[in-house]
């Protein structure tokens, strides 16, 4: 976690300078798109081609599906009134 | 929406890939995802400091940013409490230690499997990891149905790094600041909540 903090600041101490003496148009929007798509599929690889994980992930899958998906529903659904409330009149604005 | 589709095609490719030992062994390196991820975070974290559109917006928001995190943390267990009683084998502390993973699947898998045994560990890992990929896979669909923030309320505490991508993407570049906020916030809370709740666990 630390080495991803550290490379966040670094890119953003990057962006904040380079910014002042190049203009990258849109090919940093490009490069994070194209990873995007690349790191998903190693992910896929990954979970794939570890027969064991994918044995327990039959075993546990269930219990961690529920939890994830109870999770996941709830706290957007709760986002809803606080974008609302107090961010999306700004954004309009 | 046509990203989303191509990245879930990605996935999904990734996994018959792999189950089906298509590649030589090898073929992917090991630390790939790391190496990609990392130049991820650093090209988002280069956008960032480069648009000083979103150092504005950051300031004209202030404290409200904080309760980006803190209704994550509320939606998060009050989904826990509202799901515990259909989880077979685990008590509500248990189920509730991991929702507090947030996301972050490595370390509340390892604090999980050192406090509680392998089998709530492995639930962690596979419970924090599906949340970060419904929030990679589904991102533009929660932004438009829930609102910009939805997204980050989902990813927890992965919207400091492998979600804040998706995040910089669908629900745009001033609400990476606050993702990047309530990831950090989340991170620091993993290691507190998590062994929180296994203390009070009756198994």
């Amino acid at each position: 976690m630390l080495t991803v903090t550290i490379i966040l600041f670094a890119g953003i101490l990057f962006g904040f300078f380079v910014k002042k003496l190049i203009d990258t148009g849109s090919l940093p929007d490009k490069v994070v798109t194209a990873l995007i798509v690349f790191l998903l599929f190693v992910m896929g690889y990954s979970i794939g081609s570890n027969k064991i994980m994918a044995i327990r992930l039959i075993t546990a899958g269930k219990n961690a599906l529920l939890i994830s998906l109870a999770t996941v529903i709830v706290s957007i659904v709760i986002s809803f009134p606080v974008y609302k409330y107090f961010f999306r009149d700004e954004d309009e604005a | 929406m046509k990203l989303s589709i191509i990245i879930l095609v990605a996935f999904i490719i990734g996994t018959v890939t792999g189950f089906s030992s298509i590649l030589p062994e090898r073929f992917i390196p090991v630390n790939i995802t790391d190496i990609t991820l990392y130049f991820l975070i650093f090209a988002v974290g280069f956008m960032v400091g480069a648009n000083s559109r979103i150092w504005n917006y950051l300031k004209k928001k202030n404290l409200r940013i904080l309760m980006v995190p803190l209704l994550t943390v509320v939606g998060t267990l009050l989904g826990g409490l509202l799901i515990s009683p259909f989880i077979s084998g685990h008590d509500l502390f248990e189920v509730l230690s991991v929702c507090s993973g947030f996301g972050y699947y490595s370390l509340s898998s390892v604090l999980i499997t050192g406090i509680k045994g392998e089998l709530l560990g492995i639930t962690a890992l596979m419970s924090n990891l599906f949340r970060e990929l419904f929030t990679l896979l589904f991102a533009p669909v929660m932004v438009r149905v829930f609102g910009k923030i939805a997204p980050i309320a989902s990813g927890g505490a992965t919207t400091m790094d492998v979600t804040l991508p998706v995040i910089y993407k669908f629900s745009g570049e001033e609400y990476s600041i606050i993702a990047i906020v309530s990831g950090f916030v989340l991170t620091l809370l993993v290691p507190i909540m998590v062994p929180a709740f296994l203390n009070f666990s009756g198994r």
